[in-house]
C-alpha cells in the first residue's frame, strides 16, 4: 500500500477531525478508506447492439427528467460499406473513479464515495450547484437535474435497485449481456471471473483517476488477426 | 384574366380544407405515381404490367375460402392507382403461380424466395444512404434478416414507420433475446 504524502496529510486532517468534533461524512475522509465492497462495472462493447434499452431503463428507474440522462450509449460513424458496415458503442456513463476529481472539487461534500460500496455518489440536498465537479470529472458525465437543481449522475442505482437488492437497471435490461456489474473484492464474483478471462481497457486511465468502469473493446476494423 | 386567377386560388384553397377533414390522411397521396415509372420504358411493358396485376387482383381480391388465403388489400406508399396495385413490381409476374408457387417471390422471413433475392428487390428502389439515413440499423441488418420481418408494406402505414421510441427498443430486445436464446440451444 503506497502512502502519498497527500494521503498522509488528508488521513493527518481526518484524525484531527474526529478527534476535535468527532464528525464524520465530509468528502476528504470518506475518500480514505473504501470498507467492503467496490463496486464496479464491465460494458462489454463486442456483445453491445445499441439498442438503448439501458438508457430507458435507467431513466424509468431512476425517475431522470427528460433532456438530462445519466447514460448514453454513444454510436460510432458506420465502419466499413453498406451491407458489410457496423457500428462500435461506447458508454457514456460514471466511471466511479477512485480518486473522483468530482469528490476532491465538491465544496460542501455533496460529492463523495460511499464507503459501503466504492459508489460515487451524490447528496442533492447538500449540493449547492456550483458546478465545479461538472468541470472536474473528465469523463463529462455529470449534470444539474432540472428537478432537483443538484448535480446528479449515475450511481449504480444505489439508492433504487442496489438497495432492493436487485442489479442496477441498465444491467437488468441488457439483451445482450453486455453488462457485467459486481464486487471487485469478491474473487468468486462475476465481474472478477469476466476480468480474469477478456482483455479490457478503462477510458482516460492515464489521468489516473483509478476508473472503475472497464471496457471489452471491439477491435473490428482496427487489427486484423 | 384576374377572376380566372381568383377561381382558381379559390379551389386550391377549397381543396386544400377538404383534404385537411380527411382522416386518417391518405399515405398514397403523398407520393406520386412517378415513382413507379423506372418499372417500364414503354407503352407496350406498361400494357404487359397492367394485365399482370389484374391477373392478380382477379384471385386475391376476395378471401380464398378452401385455401385459407386471405383477401389482398394493397394500401400505404407502394399501391399505385395507376399502376394497378402495383403487385408486380414487388413479386414479379405471376409465371405459373398457384400451380408451382416458387415463381411468385414473397417477403417474409420463412419462405421459398432467398432472402438475398427478396432485399435486393427493394434496394431496385431504395438506396443504401437512404436506408442509412433513415435508420443506421438497416447496416447491420440487411444481409441477416428480410425487409419484411419488420416492414408491412399491404398496410395503410407501414409500423416502422413513426415508431415509438420505446416500441423501437422493444423490437431490438426481443428479437435478440431470441437469438441469443436459440444460439444458446445450439
Amino acid at each position: 500500500m503506497d502512502y502519498s504524502r497527500r494521503k498522509f496529510l488528508a488521513g493527518l486532517g481526518a484524525t484531527t477531525m474526529f478527534a476535535t468534533a468527532g464528525v464524520a461524512g465530509t468528502s476528504v475522509v470518506q475518500t480514505l478508506v473504501i470498507e467492503g465492497k467496490r463496486y464496479a462495472m464491465i460494458h462489454d462493447e463486442t456483445l453491445c447492439i445499441g439498442c438503448d434499452a439501458c438508457v430507458d431503463a435507467c431513466r424509468e428507474t431512476n425517475n431522470v427528467p427528460a433532456g438530462v440522462t445519466r447514460l448514453e450509449i454513444i454510436r460510432s460513424e458506420p465502419r466499413g460499406e453498406f451491407p458489410d458496415a457496423d457500428y462500435k458503442f461506447f458508454r457514456k456513463s460514471c466511471q466511479h473513479c477512485e480518486d473522483a476529481p468530482c469528490v476532491d472539487v465538491c465544496p460542501t461534500g455533496a460529492s463523495f464515495i460511499d464507503k459501503k460500496t466504492g459508489i460515487v455518489d451524490v447528496n442533492a440536498d447538500r449540493c449547492i450547484g456550483c458546478m465545479y465537479c461538472i468541470a472536474a470529472c473528465p469523463y463529462k458525465v455529470r449534470y444539474i437535474d432540472p428537478v432537483t437543481k443538484a448535480a446528479d449522475k449515475c450511481n449504480f442505482c444505489r439508492d433504487t435497485n442496489l438497495a432492493k437488492g436487485q442489479l442496477p437497471a441498465c444491467v437488468q435490461s441488457c439483451p445482450q449481456q453486455a453488462l457485467v456489474f459486481g464486487d471487485l473484492n469478491d474473487p468468486d464474483s462475476e465481474i472478477v471471473k469476466t476480468l480474469q478471462q477478456k482483455t479490457v481497457y478503462r477510458y482516460k486511465k492515464s489521468l489516473g483517476t483509478k476508473p472503475k468502469m472497464f471496457r471489452v473493446p471491439d477491435l473490428k476494423g482496427e487489427i486484423e488477426l | 384574366m384576374r377572376i380566372l386567377r381568383w377561381l382558381f386560388f379559390f379551389i386550391l384553397c377549397l381543396s386544400g380544407f377538404v383534404n385537411s377533414n380527411d382522416s386518417p390522411p391518405e399515405v398514397n397521396a403523398q407520393i406520386p405515381d412517378i415513382d413507379f415509372a423506372k418499372q417500364v420504358s414503354n407503352a407496350d411493358q406498361m400494357e404487359q404490367l397492367l394485365k399482370e396485376n389484374k391477373r392478380c387482383i382477379r384471385c386475391h381480391k376476395v378471401a380464398r375460402k378452401l385455401k385459407n388465403i386471405a383477401a389482398v388489400k394493397m394500401l400505404g406508399a407502394h399501391a399505385s392507382e395507376k399502376f394497378v396495385d402495383n403487385c408486380s413490381a414487388c413479386h414479379g409476374n405471376k409465371g405459373k403461380h398457384p400451380k408451382e408457387d416458387f415463381t411468385i417471390i414473397s417477403y417474409a422471413d420463412n419462405t421459398h424466395t432467398p432472402l438475398a433475392l427478396q432485399n435486393s428487390k427493394c434496394m431496385t428502389c431504395h438506396t443504401s444512404l437512404q436506408l442509412r439515413n433513415a435508420e443506421w440499423t438497416h447496416d447491420v441488418h440487411y444481409k441477416k434478416i428480410s425487409c419484411a420481418a419488420c416492414h408491412q408494406l399491404h398496410e395503410a402505414e407501414d409500423p416502422m414507420t413513426n415508431i415509438k421510441r420505446k416500441s423501437r427498443i422493444t423490437l431490438c430486445v426481443d428479437c435478440h433475446i431470441a437469438i441469443n436464446e436459440l444460439r444458446g440451444d445450439q
